[in-house]
């Protein structure tokens, strides 16, 4: 069994589409005489499942990285880190203009760009915890942003605020989804810039392709969460 | 079994989150597994008093059969059975069957509250005896999806499960007769009804 050390990257593919949804297992018992509809869940939280669709297979290249990639996820039977590739709504910020050590810039006037993000939970965190105090030092997380988590056993694993509110400072508390896969220390960095998790293909046969001419078709993946 | 108040609140609710636990026994270890994402440490409860224990969360397709309660001798016998089994869980059907042989197999149920904290302890609503591990295959053809499916199911009964119990009868009038042969107490017991229900003891 592979471990979270070993575990290789899913390739990010330009451009494609990112559908990131929290499967849950819940029954309903069907309305009752009073109204009401009672729901009993059963999934302890759910479980990441991403479908990652449009990836735009337009050169030669592009063919041999997503037959590469297909045999990375080794017909779901390899753990793979996807990311959740929303530049769109990304939360960070970036400085620009930065110049090299000795002061220059580049020929055309410009600098190099930092992201600015430094966001660490400023308390230890419980396994299974659904509120986690963060310290955002540096940049801006808001409600339905998603980050992720690097733990030693369980790896990279994907959270989404639920609702978070200041505390005092730079210290917030924010409800997240699903709960902490393991417990995690103060200090430890939070990653929203490249939100990632650490899955396997849904089915052995989510990334058939078949060589056509050209234009090739787009290609689409599914993933679930998987855990060590 | 004793609920709390805060956890007969959460039965009450309209939205119940509930999480089904179960702990076997084997001759070398103590296996904790629960029907949701992700591990988790429970409180102490009846079984771990000193809490702390860690239960491996199995996923979402763990499927727990109805139970009967040991009311009027009704001993059954049920089986856990859990779909998409990994490597790791198969092997381990397979080389422990052995070991869980008559074992205590526990069965028990915690709530949660609405962001998925735990409320209390494990309340374990069953307390059986493993029989045997059976696994089994399904072929890739009879599934939606076209993948073979691998499944682990855990037999498990009570107490008195398998216990002998002759069935109700009654005594023939040529059953009297060679006991007794002059005897003709027992010659109306055919124009009885056979009916009846005996209850446990």
């Amino acid at each position: 069994m592979a471990t979270p050390a070993d575990t290789l990257d899913f390739p990010q593919f330009a451009q494609a589409e990112n559908a990131w949804n929290i499967a849950f297992n819940s029954m309903a018992a069907g309305s009752t005489t009073g109204g009401n509809y009672p729901i009993v869940m059963t999934d302890g939280g759910g479980l990441w499942a991403a479908k990652i669709s449009k990836i735009r297979i337009r050169s030669v290249n592009d063919v041999l990285t997503y037959r590469a990639a297909r045999l990375i996820a080794d017909g779901g039977s390899q753990p793979l880190v996807v990311y959740r590739n929303e530049i769109q709504i990304k939360p960070a910020t970036y400085t620009t203009g930065i110049p090299h050590s000795d002061g220059s810039l580049f020929s055309d006037g410009s600098g190099f760009s930092q992201e600015n993000e430094l966001i660490t939970f400023n308390a230890d965190a419980a396994l299974r915890a659904t509120t986690v105090q963060l310290n955002i030092n540096y940049g801006v997380l808001s409600a339905g942003n998603c980050f992720s988590v690097y733990t030693a056993t369980q790896g990279w694993r994907l959270y989404e605020i639920r609702r978070i509110f200041p505390v005092s400072g730079t210290v917030w508390n924010a409800e997240i989804r699903p709960p902490l896969r393991e417990a995690v220390s103060a200090g430890t960095l939070l990653e929203s810039a490249l939100p990632r998790c650490t899955m396997r293909l849904d089915q052995s046969s989510d990334m058939d392709f078949t060589l056509t001419r050209i234009p090739y078709p787009d290609q689409s993946a599914n993933f679930v969460e998987l855990l060590f | 079994m004793i609920f709390a108040d805060t956890e007969l609140a959460a039965l009450q609710s309209d939205i119940v989150r509930i999480g089904a636990f179960m702990r076997l026994t084997t001759t070398t270890s103590i296996e904790r597994l629960w029907a949701g994402v992700g591990q988790i440490a429970p409180p102490p409860d009846a079984l771990d008093t000193g809490g702390g224990e860690i239960y491996t969360g199995t996923g979402l397709l763990v499927k727990i059969p109805p139970f009967q309660q040991l009311i009027n001798g009704a001993a059954d016998r049920v089986s856990f059975v859990l779909n998409a089994t990994s490597s790791d869980i198969m092997a381990l059907a397979a080389s422990q069957s052995a070991s869980i042989a008559r074992q205590p197999c526990d069965f028990g149920i915690a709530l949660f509250d609405q962001t998925w904290q735990l409320l209390g302890p494990i309340h374990f609503i069953r307390r059986g005896y493993a029989d045997f591990v059976h696994l089994s295959t399904v072929g890739g053809k009879q599934t939606k999806n076209g993948m073979a499916i691998r499944t682990a199911a855990l037999s498990s009964g009570s107490l008195f499960t398998g216990r002998r119990r002759r069935g109700i009868s009654y005594l023939s009038d040529y059953d009297q007769r060679q006991i007794s042969s002059d005897d003709s107490s027992c010659e109306r017991t055919v124009m009885y009804s056979t009916l009846g229900q005996k209850n446990w003891p």
